[in-house]
């Protein structure tokens, strides 16, 4: 074991020869060519963080935004919503309204047609009554219509009694024993002389005026000013024409309810 | 048996001879030297990096990472001088598997001259960061009667560090040759592959023990960076 001094010498200016060389050629360099990369890799990583912050603040903005639309989206649904049920009620009030119009207007038409057929009804009723009259009094008495519808009138004056009588009584006295006989056909002079001589119960000198009116079916009327005898075939008219009216408002409740 | 490479003249370089030792020296630099230029010539900052960038990437790194931790300083200052004790060292004992080879650390003079090295650098790392007056403070801690004390221990640690490297190394090239007169067609081969790890250690341990010296010296706290055992 010994040492070499030259050697030892010139070892030592090997390594602090290969120390400088391999300080200038290896550890400078790499050291740098390191901390680049590292300045690199920090720079990626803070410029990665910053780009990671702003998707962040991007994504809450747009979930923000969504949110935002979600909401003006339920509100625009609600108020269509509303808006459609609004609507849909006004269109049904507006379609009920026009139902009960048309149906008002469709029972106003039922209303005249039924009317208009009842007043046909009466009318041809009382013709075909006037007819059947006629021919049964014909048949059976051989006197004419009119002179069993004067009987009929004549009868009925003679029946009044009490507070009519005096009533009609009253009247005349104030009309002077003026008084209107009107009748559905003419009177024969001999219907008008009974007449006048059954009118003396009403008044002593009773002034009677004579016309015809075809609205009194087969019937007589006296009218004194306010007070008014008849005899027609409308009583009878009336009950037929309530019986037929009853039968149709049934056979329309049927109906409906079919 | 040679027992160290410094006896083995070869040539002379004008009047200085020049032996094995010299001429093993100048391979293991130039081996260093050509791949630091390799390096240094396809130097990368991004994108890929070369294979030799890679290796002396990771040695730099390791050998910064062990300077950090032993010294508690940053590595900037001392990574020249570390790093190439421990390449040097760790590549000249790597090199004896190759035949023929006789490691340059396997010398007395060798080990001595780096030994010296570390003895010359400890103070002037300690008079760079602390000043003189810091520095020689050192010498008188925790007593001035310890003073001789302190020189010496300087001295012999520093004889230590050369003798041991050089221990390592010989004792290994001894058991070696010792080996081959008994059994030599196997157990060569184990000493070998053997020696390849012991004598990364020894480079590991050589560079570590100047590195401890070295923080020894630059910290303010004499003998904080002395590892335990030590």
């Amino acid at each position: 074991m010994q040492i070499d001094w030259i050697t030892v010498a010139a070892q030592i200016v090997n390594f602090l020869a290969l120390v400088w060389i391999l300080h200038r050629l290896l550890y400078r360099p790499v050291t740098r060519a390191m901390q680049r990369r590292a300045a690199d890799i920090r720079d990626r990583f803070a410029e990665a963080e910053r780009r990671e912050a702003l998707a962040v603040e991007e994504a809450d903005r747009l979930r923000a935004q969504q949110r935002d639309v979600e909401a003006a989206r339920a509100g625009v649904l609600a108020e269509a919503e509303a808006e459609a049920a609004a609507l849909r009620a006004r269109l049904e009030e507006e379609a009920r309204a026009a139902v009960a119009a048309r149906r008002a207007e469709w029972e106003d038409q039922l209303d005249r047609e039924q009317a208009a057929f009842l007043a046909d009804l009466r009318r041809g009723t009382a013709a075909h009554v006037a007819r059947v009259a006629r021919r049964v009094l014909d048949d059976l008495a051989g006197a004419a219509l009119e002179e069993a519808v004067v009987d009929t009138f004549i009868g009925r004056l003679r029946a009044l009694e009490g507070k009519p009588l005096d009533e009609l009584r009253a009247e005349a006295v104030a009309a002077g024993g003026e008084m209107a006989v009107s009748s559905a056909f003419d009177l024969s002079d001999g219907m008008r002389a009974r007449l006048c001589s059954a009118l003396d119960r009403v008044h002593d000198a009773p002034r009677v005026g004579f016309d015809r009116d075809p609205a009194l079916v087969c019937g007589i009327r006296l009218r004194i000013r306010g007070q008014t005898v008849q005899w027609t075939v409308d009583a009878y008219l009336d009950d037929l024409q309530n019986e037929v009216a009853a039968q149709i408002d049934r056979g329309a409740r049927d109906r409906a309810a079919e | 048996m040679q027992m160290t490479p410094d006896g083995t003249i070869l040539f002379h370089l004008g009047p200085l001879p020049v032996n094995a030792t010299i001429l093993y020296t100048w391979i293991v630099m130039g081996v260093l030297i050509l791949s630091a230029l390799l390096v240094r010539l396809r130097l990368s900052d991004t994108g890929e990096l070369t294979r030799w960038q890679n290796l002396w990437e990771a040695v730099v790194e390791t050998i910064a990472g062990q300077i950090r931790e032993v010294s508690g300083q940053e590595p900037g200052p001392y990574l020249p001088f570390i790093g190439t004790l421990f390449v040097f060292i760790a590549l000249s004992n790597i090199l004896a598997v190759v035949p023929g080879f006789q490691p340059p650390t396997g010398s007395l003079s060798t080990t001595t001259a780096l030994a010296l090295c570390v003895l010359i650098a400890v103070p002037l790392f300690g008079l760079a960061r602390r000043g003189v007056g810091g520095y020689l403070r050192s010498y008188i801690q925790p007593s001035p009667l310890m003073a001789p004390f302190n020189v010496m221990g300087e001295l012999t640690r520093t004889l230590a560090l050369a003798i041991r490297l050089y221990g390592n190394v010989m004792s290994g090239t001894v058991i070696a040759g010792i080996l081959i007169s008994i059994a030599p067609f196997f157990f060569p081969v184990l000493m070998q592959l053997l020696g390849l790890l012991t004598g990364v250690i020894q480079a590991y341990i050589f560079a570590i023990l100047a590195m401890v010296y070295i923080a020894s010296a630059t910290r303010d706290r004499p003998g904080a960076g002395m590892p335990k055992g030590e």
